[in-house]
Protein backbone atom coordinates (compact mmCIF):
# COMPACT_ATOMS: atom_id res chain seq x y z
CA UNK A 1 0.00 0.00 0.00
CA UNK A 2 1.37 3.44 -0.91
CA UNK A 3 2.39 5.79 1.89
CA UNK A 4 0.23 8.88 2.34
CA UNK A 5 1.78 12.37 2.37
CA UNK A 6 1.54 12.83 6.16
CA UNK A 7 2.96 9.40 6.99
CA UNK A 8 6.63 9.53 8.01
CA UNK A 9 8.85 6.75 6.62
CA UNK A 10 9.53 4.12 9.24
CA UNK A 11 12.96 3.98 10.84
CA UNK A 12 14.85 0.83 9.70
CA UNK A 13 14.94 -0.38 13.30
CA UNK A 14 11.16 0.03 13.55
CA UNK A 15 10.74 -2.09 10.40
CA UNK A 16 13.16 -4.65 11.84
CA UNK A 17 11.24 -4.94 15.13
CA UNK A 18 7.80 -4.99 13.51
CA UNK A 19 8.75 -7.62 10.92
CA UNK A 20 8.06 -11.32 11.31
CA UNK A 21 11.34 -11.99 13.09
CA UNK A 22 11.52 -15.31 15.03
CA UNK A 23 12.06 -13.35 18.26
CA UNK A 24 8.53 -11.93 18.01
CA UNK A 25 7.14 -15.43 18.63
CA UNK A 26 8.31 -15.40 22.26
CA UNK A 27 9.04 -11.80 23.25
CA UNK A 28 6.66 -8.98 22.48
CA UNK A 29 8.91 -6.00 21.74
CA UNK A 30 7.66 -2.51 20.90
CA UNK A 31 9.65 0.13 19.06
CA UNK A 32 9.77 3.30 21.18
CA UNK A 33 12.08 5.54 19.17
CA UNK A 34 15.56 6.58 18.11
CA UNK A 35 17.19 9.76 19.36
CA UNK A 36 20.84 10.80 19.08
CA UNK A 37 21.87 7.32 17.90
CA UNK A 38 20.12 5.65 20.85
CA UNK A 39 17.45 3.09 19.98
CA UNK A 40 14.85 2.30 22.65
CA UNK A 41 12.66 -0.81 22.69
CA UNK A 42 10.00 -1.69 25.29
CA UNK A 43 9.08 -5.19 26.43
CA UNK A 44 7.77 -7.21 29.35
CA UNK A 45 9.84 -10.00 30.88
CA UNK A 46 8.15 -13.10 29.40
CA UNK A 47 6.99 -16.11 31.41
CA UNK A 48 8.79 -18.46 29.00
CA UNK A 49 12.15 -17.33 30.42
CA UNK A 50 11.37 -17.90 34.11
CA UNK A 51 14.24 -19.66 35.87
CA UNK A 52 12.92 -19.56 39.42
CA UNK A 53 9.24 -20.39 39.66
CA UNK A 54 9.09 -19.37 43.34
CA UNK A 55 10.37 -15.81 42.85
CA UNK A 56 9.33 -15.43 39.19
CA UNK A 57 12.85 -14.35 38.25
CA UNK A 58 13.74 -14.86 34.59
CA UNK A 59 17.07 -16.26 33.45
CA UNK A 60 19.93 -13.87 32.69
CA UNK A 61 19.80 -15.33 29.19
CA UNK A 62 16.78 -13.09 28.50
CA UNK A 63 18.94 -9.99 29.03
CA UNK A 64 21.68 -11.45 26.84
CA UNK A 65 19.18 -12.30 24.11
CA UNK A 66 17.38 -8.95 24.21
CA UNK A 67 20.58 -6.91 24.35
CA UNK A 68 22.02 -8.85 21.40
CA UNK A 69 18.79 -8.27 19.46
CA UNK A 70 18.45 -4.57 20.23
CA UNK A 71 22.14 -3.80 19.74
CA UNK A 72 21.87 -5.59 16.38
CA UNK A 73 18.66 -3.73 15.53
CA UNK A 74 20.38 -0.44 16.31
CA UNK A 75 23.18 -1.36 13.91
CA UNK A 76 20.50 -1.90 11.23
CA UNK A 77 19.18 1.58 11.96
CA UNK A 78 22.58 3.14 11.30
CA UNK A 79 23.22 1.50 7.94
CA UNK A 80 22.45 3.27 4.68
CA UNK A 81 21.49 -0.02 3.09
CA UNK A 82 20.08 -2.98 5.03
CA UNK A 83 22.44 -5.94 4.93
CA UNK A 84 22.90 -9.03 7.09
CA UNK A 85 24.97 -8.59 10.23
CA UNK A 86 26.52 -11.06 12.66
CA UNK A 87 27.41 -10.74 16.33
CA UNK A 88 31.17 -11.08 16.77
CA UNK A 89 31.42 -10.39 20.48
CA UNK A 90 29.03 -9.64 23.32
CA UNK A 91 29.97 -8.83 26.90
CA UNK A 92 27.16 -8.55 29.43
CA UNK A 93 27.08 -7.57 33.09
CA UNK A 94 24.07 -8.68 35.08
CA UNK A 95 23.09 -6.68 38.15
CA UNK A 96 19.63 -8.06 38.81
CA UNK A 97 17.40 -10.54 37.03
CA UNK A 98 14.07 -9.28 35.76
CA UNK A 99 10.87 -10.71 37.21
CA UNK A 100 8.10 -12.20 35.04
CA UNK A 101 5.88 -9.41 33.69
CA UNK A 102 8.29 -6.62 34.73
CA UNK A 103 8.11 -3.67 32.29
CA UNK A 104 11.52 -3.17 30.70
CA UNK A 105 13.25 -0.78 28.35
CA UNK A 106 16.26 -1.80 26.32
CA UNK A 107 18.46 1.00 25.01
CA UNK A 108 21.21 0.54 22.46
CA UNK A 109 23.75 3.21 21.63
CA UNK A 110 25.61 3.29 18.35
CA UNK A 111 29.27 4.00 19.22
CA UNK A 112 30.76 3.86 15.74
CA UNK A 113 31.70 1.85 12.69
CA UNK A 114 35.28 1.14 11.67
CA UNK A 115 35.79 -0.73 8.39
CA UNK A 116 33.01 -3.36 8.53
CA UNK A 117 32.69 -3.58 12.31
CA UNK A 118 29.99 -1.77 14.28
CA UNK A 119 30.59 -1.07 17.96
CA UNK A 120 27.57 -0.79 20.24
CA UNK A 121 26.69 -0.46 23.90
CA UNK A 122 23.39 -0.94 25.66
CA UNK A 123 21.45 -1.41 28.82
CA UNK A 124 18.29 -3.10 30.08
CA UNK A 125 16.40 -1.06 32.68
CA UNK A 126 13.15 -1.19 34.62
CA UNK A 127 10.73 0.97 32.61
CA UNK A 128 9.15 2.54 35.71
CA UNK A 129 12.12 3.22 37.97
CA UNK A 130 15.04 3.35 35.54
CA UNK A 131 16.95 0.81 37.66
CA UNK A 132 19.67 -0.84 35.57
CA UNK A 133 19.36 -4.62 35.32
CA UNK A 134 22.05 -5.40 32.74
CA UNK A 135 24.59 -3.58 30.61
CA UNK A 136 26.38 -4.79 27.49
CA UNK A 137 28.87 -3.93 24.80
CA UNK A 138 28.79 -5.67 21.45
CA UNK A 139 30.62 -5.81 18.15
CA UNK A 140 28.84 -6.72 14.92
CA UNK A 141 30.21 -7.54 11.49
CA UNK A 142 28.40 -5.84 8.62
CA UNK A 143 27.68 -8.13 5.68
CA UNK A 144 28.00 -11.85 6.25
CA UNK A 145 28.88 -14.77 4.02
CA UNK A 146 31.87 -12.97 2.52
CA UNK A 147 34.72 -14.98 1.01
CA UNK A 148 37.22 -16.33 3.54
CA UNK A 149 40.30 -14.18 4.07
CA UNK A 150 42.57 -16.69 2.30
CA UNK A 151 40.47 -16.48 -0.87
CA UNK A 152 40.98 -12.73 -1.07
CA UNK A 153 44.79 -12.74 -0.72
CA UNK B 1 45.21 -22.55 34.50
CA UNK B 2 42.29 -24.94 34.29
CA UNK B 3 41.40 -26.72 37.47
CA UNK B 4 40.09 -30.27 37.24
CA UNK B 5 36.55 -30.71 38.48
CA UNK B 6 36.81 -31.34 42.20
CA UNK B 7 33.51 -33.17 42.66
CA UNK B 8 32.88 -34.84 39.32
CA UNK B 9 30.81 -37.55 40.96
CA UNK B 10 28.27 -34.94 42.09
CA UNK B 11 28.19 -33.41 38.60
CA UNK B 12 27.27 -36.80 37.17
CA UNK B 13 24.31 -37.17 39.50
CA UNK B 14 23.18 -33.53 39.36
CA UNK B 15 19.68 -33.01 37.97
CA UNK B 16 19.04 -29.95 35.82
CA UNK B 17 16.04 -28.04 37.27
CA UNK B 18 13.04 -28.24 34.95
CA UNK B 19 12.26 -24.53 34.51
CA UNK B 20 10.41 -22.71 31.70
CA UNK B 21 13.80 -21.33 30.55
CA UNK B 22 15.30 -24.84 30.33
CA UNK B 23 12.31 -25.96 28.29
CA UNK B 24 12.45 -22.87 26.03
CA UNK B 25 16.12 -23.46 25.34
CA UNK B 26 15.58 -27.26 25.12
CA UNK B 27 18.61 -27.61 27.33
CA UNK B 28 19.64 -31.04 28.59
CA UNK B 29 22.50 -33.05 30.00
CA UNK B 30 24.47 -35.52 27.89
CA UNK B 31 26.35 -38.73 28.66
CA UNK B 32 29.40 -36.57 29.43
CA UNK B 33 28.98 -34.83 32.79
CA UNK B 34 30.35 -31.44 31.70
CA UNK B 35 28.73 -31.37 28.23
CA UNK B 36 25.26 -29.92 27.68
CA UNK B 37 22.98 -29.95 24.65
CA UNK B 38 20.51 -27.48 23.17
CA UNK B 39 18.08 -29.28 20.86
CA UNK B 40 17.46 -27.05 17.86
CA UNK B 41 14.08 -25.39 17.42
CA UNK B 42 12.98 -22.82 14.84
CA UNK B 43 12.55 -20.22 17.59
CA UNK B 44 16.34 -20.30 18.12
CA UNK B 45 16.93 -18.80 14.66
CA UNK B 46 18.35 -15.28 14.57
CA UNK B 47 19.02 -14.86 10.87
CA UNK B 48 16.20 -16.46 8.85
CA UNK B 49 18.04 -15.98 5.54
CA UNK B 50 21.00 -18.18 6.38
CA UNK B 51 19.18 -20.12 9.17
CA UNK B 52 21.84 -19.17 11.73
CA UNK B 53 21.20 -19.36 15.47
CA UNK B 54 20.45 -16.10 17.29
CA UNK B 55 23.59 -14.73 18.98
CA UNK B 56 21.58 -14.24 22.16
CA UNK B 57 20.44 -17.87 22.09
CA UNK B 58 24.06 -19.02 21.83
CA UNK B 59 24.85 -16.58 24.66
CA UNK B 60 22.04 -18.05 26.77
CA UNK B 61 23.40 -21.54 26.13
CA UNK B 62 26.88 -20.44 27.28
CA UNK B 63 25.44 -18.84 30.42
CA UNK B 64 23.16 -21.76 31.31
CA UNK B 65 25.96 -24.30 30.79
CA UNK B 66 28.30 -22.36 33.08
CA UNK B 67 25.51 -21.98 35.62
CA UNK B 68 24.60 -25.68 35.61
CA UNK B 69 28.24 -26.68 36.01
CA UNK B 70 28.65 -24.35 38.97
CA UNK B 71 25.28 -25.29 40.52
CA UNK B 72 26.29 -28.94 40.36
CA UNK B 73 29.53 -28.23 42.21
CA UNK B 74 28.30 -25.63 44.70
CA UNK B 75 27.96 -26.64 48.36
CA UNK B 76 24.48 -27.80 49.38
CA UNK B 77 22.15 -24.84 49.97
CA UNK B 78 24.30 -22.31 48.09
CA UNK B 79 22.65 -20.28 45.34
CA UNK B 80 24.37 -19.35 42.11
CA UNK B 81 23.92 -16.16 40.11
CA UNK B 82 25.59 -15.08 36.90
CA UNK B 83 27.50 -11.81 37.26
CA UNK B 84 28.91 -11.40 33.76
CA UNK B 85 29.59 -13.17 30.51
CA UNK B 86 31.86 -12.42 27.56
CA UNK B 87 31.12 -14.33 24.40
CA UNK B 88 33.10 -14.60 21.17
CA UNK B 89 31.26 -15.87 18.12
CA UNK B 90 34.06 -17.63 16.28
CA UNK B 91 32.17 -19.36 13.47
CA UNK B 92 28.79 -19.09 11.71
CA UNK B 93 26.10 -21.35 13.17
CA UNK B 94 23.38 -23.35 11.45
CA UNK B 95 19.99 -24.86 12.23
CA UNK B 96 21.10 -27.95 14.15
CA UNK B 97 21.69 -28.85 17.81
CA UNK B 98 24.26 -26.92 19.81
CA UNK B 99 26.60 -28.52 22.36
CA UNK B 100 28.60 -26.87 25.12
CA UNK B 101 31.46 -28.07 27.31
CA UNK B 102 31.83 -26.10 30.52
CA UNK B 103 35.09 -26.00 32.45
CA UNK B 104 35.87 -24.58 35.82
CA UNK B 105 38.67 -22.02 35.66
CA UNK B 106 38.76 -21.17 39.35
CA UNK B 107 36.42 -21.64 42.28
CA UNK B 108 36.84 -19.19 45.12
CA UNK B 109 34.74 -18.73 48.26
CA UNK B 110 32.33 -16.26 46.66
CA UNK B 111 33.14 -16.21 42.96
CA UNK B 112 33.50 -18.92 40.36
CA UNK B 113 35.05 -18.43 36.93
CA UNK B 114 34.00 -20.78 34.14
CA UNK B 115 34.86 -21.20 30.48
CA UNK B 116 32.44 -22.64 27.92
CA UNK B 117 33.09 -23.82 24.37
CA UNK B 118 30.17 -24.45 21.99
CA UNK B 119 30.08 -26.51 18.81
CA UNK B 120 27.62 -28.08 16.38
CA UNK B 121 29.27 -30.57 13.97
CA UNK B 122 32.46 -31.32 15.84
CA UNK B 123 34.12 -30.12 19.00
CA UNK B 124 37.17 -29.40 16.82
CA UNK B 125 35.24 -26.66 15.01
CA UNK B 126 33.79 -24.50 17.79
CA UNK B 127 31.19 -21.86 16.99
CA UNK B 128 31.47 -19.82 20.19
CA UNK B 129 33.39 -19.54 23.42
CA UNK B 130 32.43 -17.74 26.58
CA UNK B 131 33.91 -16.70 29.89
CA UNK B 132 31.47 -16.41 32.76
CA UNK B 133 31.76 -15.06 36.29
CA UNK B 134 29.29 -16.43 38.80
CA UNK B 135 28.52 -15.48 42.38
CA UNK B 136 27.83 -17.98 45.14
CA UNK B 137 25.52 -16.66 47.84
Amino acid sequence: MAMTADEKPKHPAEIFFSSNHPISSYVSVRFVGVENHVLTIALEAPAAFVDNEVTGEVHSGLATLILDTVLGGAVMGEMEKIQPIATVGLTTQHMRRAVKGEPLLCRARFEGIHRDMAHMSGMLVNADTGETLSTATGTFMLGTRSKPLGARL
Amino acid sequence: MNQSLPQSKRLETFEIPDTPMRRWLQFSATSEADVFRMAFDDRHIGNPFIRALHGGVVGSMVEMSAEMLVRSLAPEGENVELVSSAIDYVRVTKDVDLFARAKLVRQGRRLVFAEVWCWQDSEDTPVARGNCTLRLY
